[in-house]
């Protein structure tokens, strides 16, 4: 029963990362994450779609390759996939793989965020319907894996698991959300592992209406620049296996880190603009310290939301400086945006792992270069490939309809300890 | 976390049998069929059949906040069935500095209105597709003008799902509550109807009626219940539908968490479809309970659905005679998932 009234209570487990898997324009798996060392540019023009008419053609469009060997999906069924779901397969695999989990017959709870799914399948099917509306065959299919359910229960098939799943469609911040819920599923006792993640795929009805609202860039996506003028679409996955310290302790299992907080709060200030000072984002923030128990002295790193648009980025900048207080000129702040673009629901889940990445190879992955600065930037803005020691870090996502969350991390030495 | 009971204390809907809660409960007993439209967009195209929301005699006051000025029908019955769920809530709670009210809003197919007539822009010529559209669309924007409107800043979730995610939506709301990460919660469910869903159902489902609406729930815990109120005895396990897990497999496995006694009253999610009903109909044949089915009055209303389930639950615990003890959701017809709960009166 997953809620029984009168169930005890339980002591905060503690919850570490086992498995991750990512795929962004920079490449599949996190070998290929390298790039972030020294801000590579996954930009490009996109060819998913025709994309002529818009303002803009440049976005972080990941090169999709065949799935990895040993899944447990059929050839029909991998020949329909759609962009977002091979993204979202290809960092599940990885996941997995690393983790070493035993084969179990033990429900796993499956917790994703998406904002898109697999749109390109709702656009077909509207276009068909549309174009031929007598015609039904083919549409079944469309119309079913269009569903975000669809695709995280491929993703279970794929893996050969089963368990409940939970896709959160928190905007742009649904991956750090899937994340946040999954540690918490397992911190209070619910659940012992959990599989959470992130996912989109680039699609036109969003690209478009991204460009509809003038947020995209028409130069390069500069975030933190005082002269920023919006952000890059991309697109990518990132997959997390969350177990238990004690059990991956137990089993000798190799930690990548350990996730000790999350924050989530809602802005009420508009439905697409971020309150000017930040205060759902500060909320966020500090939530998420608390949970872990850290000050804003503790903290190494903030891998910012970072958009690149002007409202996002005085918006966090203005909540970072209230949430460090005195703290605020020793915090290294950085956005990866510049590099791979915006991944939208996949963002917080692919910037959770580069988070990880970080964490273990000692090093600040840098902001694009910008050479203005916004004046709001009183945090050290990393502009340069950096090899520094990491213990403690932020993760902050920010969505439409005021979804904001915040994921604290920490380095696999202090899960030992 | 707190082991504190987790209390019932309102709840709302919209749906064809109108603007409440017991518009709908009342239309359910008295098995009032509505009338179905049928339509055809095109000359080429398959008829797609609806059931209604009413149009209100007069609009809302809340109809002037400034965040409903464009949207479209999934966010106002959103909105209606909100407020009417809290509308025994006080204004101010009394630890009003620490208080705060989580939202959980479950859907299906969401906004599809203004997604539809975008992208539809799109297509024509992207340079003029509408900027007033687009955040519309997004699968989160109703739960945000729900927060919005209530002033709440807590967690806000939007989960995507099918039938069974309003009703699974409920345990994630237990799990808020009991970690203390809210000291409230209102659950919600919206969906508006469209051709573009609406010609999907005969794709799964066979000649099915769609329906739109809304239904929402208000919970919070309680240490000392008061005779009469309706608590969350029980979310069970959602079994998600799998390669290796039948609906026949999972309706039985929720026909056994759910543990009927006699004179449980059991709310269907049956469709009146033979071939589609045939696991849910098998798992339940025995069981003395007392069923109410939703769709052959309302039709399918996509997430609404296991939401209208849990209102009509609620309403009949309140008003049946004999009254029965407990209600059985069953949300088990749904693409995706099989799920229930248990409602108990005290």
């Amino acid at each position: 029963m997953a809620y029984l009234r009168g169930t005890p209570a339980a002591e905060p487990v503690r919850v570490v990362v086992t498995g991750m898997g990512v795929v962004t324009s920079l490449g599949r798996g996190c070998g290929a994450q390298a790039g972030f060392r020294h801000a590579a540019d996954g930009l490009r023009p996109l060819t998913a779609f025709d994309a002529s008419r818009q303002r803009t053609q440049l976005a972080g469009q990941a090169d999709l390759q065949p799935l990895p060997a040993g899944h447990g999906l059929s050839p029909r069924q991998v020949a329909r996939l759609d962009r977002a779901t091979q993204l979202l397969l290809g960092a599940g695999l990885e996941a997995y793989a690393q983790a070493g989990w035993a084969a179990s017959t033990e429900p796993v709870p499956l917790c994703f965020g998406t904002s898109a799914a697999a749109m390109p399948l709702g656009e077909r099917y509207y276009q068909e319907k549309t174009s031929t509306p007598r015609q039904q065959r083919g549409l079944a299919h469309l119309a079913l894996n269009y569903q975000p359910a669809s695709q995280v229960r491929l993703l279970a098939d794929a893996l050969r698991v089963t368990g409940p799943m939970q896709v959160i469609a928190n905007a742009c911040a649904s991956g750090s959300n899937a994340i946040g819920h999954a540690f918490h599923l397992i911190r209070s006792g619910r659940a012992h592992r959990a599989i959470a993640g992130g996912y989109d795929g680039l699609s036109q009805l969003v690209f478009a209406g991204f460009d509809s609202l003038q947020a995209l860039s028409t130069t390069r996506p500069r975030p933190f620049a005082a002269d920023r003028d919006g952000l890059a679409l991309g697109e990518g996955a990132a997959v997390l296996l969350l177990e238990r310290r004690q059990d991956a302790l137990a089993r000798g299992a190799t930690i990548l880190g350990e996730i000790a907080g999350y924050g989530a709060a809602t802005d009420l200030h508009h439905l697409t603009q971020p309150h000017p000072q930040g205060d759902a984002a500060l909320c966020s923030m500090t939530a998420a310290c608390a949970e872990a128990g850290w000050t804003p002295s503790q903290v190494d790193y903030i891998n910012a939301h970072g958009t690149g648009t002007p409202l996002n980025d005085g918006s966090e900048g203005a909540a970072i400086c209230r949430w460090a207080g005195e703290a605020v000129s020793a915090i290294r702040v950085s956005s990866t945006k510049g590099s791979i673009g915006h991944l939208l629901g996949g963002a917080g889940a692919v910037e959770a792992a580069l988070c990880l990445l970080a964490l273990r190879g000692g090093w600040v992955p840098p902001n694009v270069p910008v050479p203005n600065p916004d004046p709001v930037c009183h945090f050290q803005l990393i502009q340069k490939p950096l090899d520094a020691p990491l213990r403690r870090v932020l993760s902050n996502s920010f969505g439409f309809g005021g979804a904001n969350a915040t994921l604290a991390l920490q380095h696999p030495d202090l899960a030992h300890s | 976390m707190t082991a504190a009971a987790i209390e019932l204390a309102g709840w709302g809907a919209v749906s064809p049998a109108g603007w409440s809660a017991a518009a709908l409960s009342d239309a359910l007993r008295a098995e009032t069929v509505f009338p179905i439209e049928e339509e055809r967009r095109s000359e080429n195209a398959p008829a797609a059949r609806y059931r209604r929301v009413p149009a209100w005699s007069s609009p809302p006051a809340w109809l002037r906040q400034p965040r409903l000025r464009r949207v479209s029908p999934i966010s106002r019955y959103a909105v209606s069935a909100a407020l009417e769920a809290l509308q025994t809530r006080p204004t101010q709670p009394s630890d009003s500095a620490t208080h705060s009210l989580g939202v959980i809003f479950a859907v299906q197919n969401g906004s599809v209105n203004f997604s539809r007539r975008f992208f539809s822009e799109v297509l024509s010529d992207p340079t003029l597709a509408s900027p007033i559209l687009f955040p519309e669309t997004v699968f989160n924007a109703p739960s945000s003008h729900v927060s919005a409107l209530l002033a709440t800043p807590a967690l806000n979730y939007t989960l995507v799902g099918d039938a069974g995610q309003f009703v699974a939506a409920l345990d994630l709301a237990a799990q808020w509550l009991q970690d203390g990460r809210v000291s409230e919660c209102l659950v919600v469910t919206a969906e508006e109807n469209d051709w573009l869903s609406a010609e999907a159902l005969p794709l799964f489902h066979g000649p099915r009626i769609a329906s739109d609406g809304a239904a929402a729930l208000w919970l919070r815990p309680t240490a000392d219940p008061t005779p009469g109120s309706i608590l969350l005895d029980a979310v069970t396990d959602a079994i998600t539908l799998s390669a290796g897990i039948s609906r026949s497999d999972a309706c039985a496995q929720l026909r056994r968490e759910l543990a009927p006694q006699p004179g449980d009253l059991l709310l269907s999610a049956a469709a009146g479809a033979p071939a589609w009903d045939a696991p849910h109909q098998a798992a339940w044949q025995d069981a003395s309970v007392i069923t109410q089915a939703i769709q052959p009055t309302l039709g399918h209303g996509f997430a609404v659905l296991g939401g209208w389930q849990c209102v009509a639950a609620c309403e009949m615990l309140r008003t049946l005679q004999p009254a029965p003890q407990r209600a059985l959701i069953a949300a088990d017809t749904g693409a995706s998932q099989v799920v229930g709960a248990r409602f108990i009166v005290v």
